[in-house]
């Protein structure tokens, strides 16, 4: 894990500084230590997942059922959180997020990724981000660029979702062709990252 | 034009595009005129940051032949076709920003307010909606930035054409504030608020359970 990289995400408030960070390396797991400072994250910082408390399970279970997601992260981006308090999933009205984030964005409670997590990891399907209720979101990648990249187009999603009520409401795009588009983004990405 | 200076202004306006905030990794896109058959345009894919200026293609307007070491952008047709409809346009940016955008999403014509009017007119046109690259999206925006210097791109973002690429930058960025200053309106008509706040906006928009 890039230390540095992790501290400009943090400083430009994409990663939420009290939040956590989790990857995967060979095979294993690692997570920050709770309370630990993402500003000032330190190698030290971060232990063994299968140690630690932090949705220990519901962070197994998505590094379990996603082979390709190697990064995860928390973020309370402000146009996230405040979609994340209606409890209500996001579906894109703009084309970037059906491409990168998916078809849509579904919300759960704290408690449901604590007690039930393989639950909770359903209920994020395909998608790159999962909405916590009244707190932000889970954001994953095949690299902690990549779960940036998600957690920026998804916060601007969100924008679009709360803004475009006060000029009448947004129009969606519909389920069928925001599938095709996230499905041939996945494809065209798979076949420049395999170059 | 030379095709290398063409390549050059393509490059640095990529590069600023991205410091203004207007787009982030590889999305957007943007050319330059070179003469009556030829633009320097983007690559499709190629993040900014790594982007160099040979890396730029040229494209033959006419039978849409090109040069270079990438694919030119999946939106080249789009390019084409504003600047086959208009000889003045020299420059033309393709961004995903986040205001305008808003209004995109919205499918509605943006009425431009009072002090951004001598750059971008009265109204920027909304196109009808078409997928990315398509038929539909190109010819949409061509009529709708016909006789303009920008159209909202439904669900997608926004296109600008400029007499060069700082007079197209400055319609982007131009109309970047036009379309805040449009939503905060709309946002204070609604909520009977003296002041905007991002901060009041959202607890409305809670409140009201506008969602």
């Amino acid at each position: 894990m890039n230390i540095s990289e992790i501290k400009i995400f943090v400083k430009n408030g994409t990663i939420k500084k009290t939040g956590f960070i989790a990857y995967r390396e060979a095979e294993k797991f690692f997570v920050t230590k709770k309370g630990a400072n993402l500003e000032e994250v330190k190698e030290e910082d971060f232990v063994n997942l299968e140690n630690s408390g932090i949705l220990k399970n519901f962070l197994l279970a998505i590094f379990q059922k996603a082979k390709n997601v190697n990064a995860i992260f928390f973020t309370d981006l402000p146009n996230i959180f405040t979609a994340s308090k209606t409890g209500k999933p996001v579906k894109p009205m703009l084309d970037d997020m059906a491409q990168i984030v998916g078809i849509s964005v579904n919300c759960v409670d704290l408690k449901l990724c604590e007690k039930s997590p393989k639950r909770a990891v359903k209920k994020m399907n395909d998608r790159t981000v999962l909405m916590i209720k009244d707190l932000g979101a889970i954001c994953v990648g095949s690299s902690l660029e990549d779960a940036t990249v998600s957690a920026i187009v998804f916060d601007k999603g969100c924008k679009t979702y709360i803004e475009s009520s006060f000029l009448g409401g947004g129009v969606y795009i519909s389920p069928f062709e925001s599938w095709i588009m996230h499905k041939v983004y996945q494809l065209k990405y798979s076949k420049q990252a395999k170059k | 034009m030379t095709e290398q200076v063409a390549k050059k202004i393509v490059l640095d306006a990529g590069i600023r595009l991205c410091k203004e905030g207007l787009v982030a990794r590889t999305w957007g896109n943007i050319s330059q005129r070179i003469d009556d058959k030829t633009i320097a345009i983007t690559p499709s894919g190629i993040p900014y940051d790594v982007l160099k200026e040979d890396d730029i293609a040229i494209l033959n307007m006419e039978d849409m032949s090109w040069r270079g070491n990438f694919k030119p952008s999946g939106e080249r047709k789009l390019h084409v076709a504003i600047y086959l409809q208009d000889s003045n346009v020299k420059a033309v940016i393709h961004t995903h920003q986040t205001n305008a955008s808003t209004c995109a999403a919205a499918r509605k014509d943006l009425v431009v307010p009072n002090i951004y009017t001598d750059t971008l007119g009265a109204v920027v046109k909304a196109t009808p909606y078409g997928l990315p690259g398509s038929k539909n999206l190109t010819k949409g925006s061509a009529s709708a930035i016909k006789g303009g210097v920008a159209a909202l791109i439904a669900n997608h973002g926004v296109v600008v054409a400029g007499k060069n690429m700082e007079d197209a930058f400055n319609i982007a960025i131009t109309l970047e504030k036009a379309a805040e200053k449009f939503i905060e309106q709309k946002f204070l008509e609604q909520s009977g608020e003296k002041e905007f706040s991002v901060t009041k906006m959202h607890n409305y928009f809670l409140q009201k359970g506008r969602f």
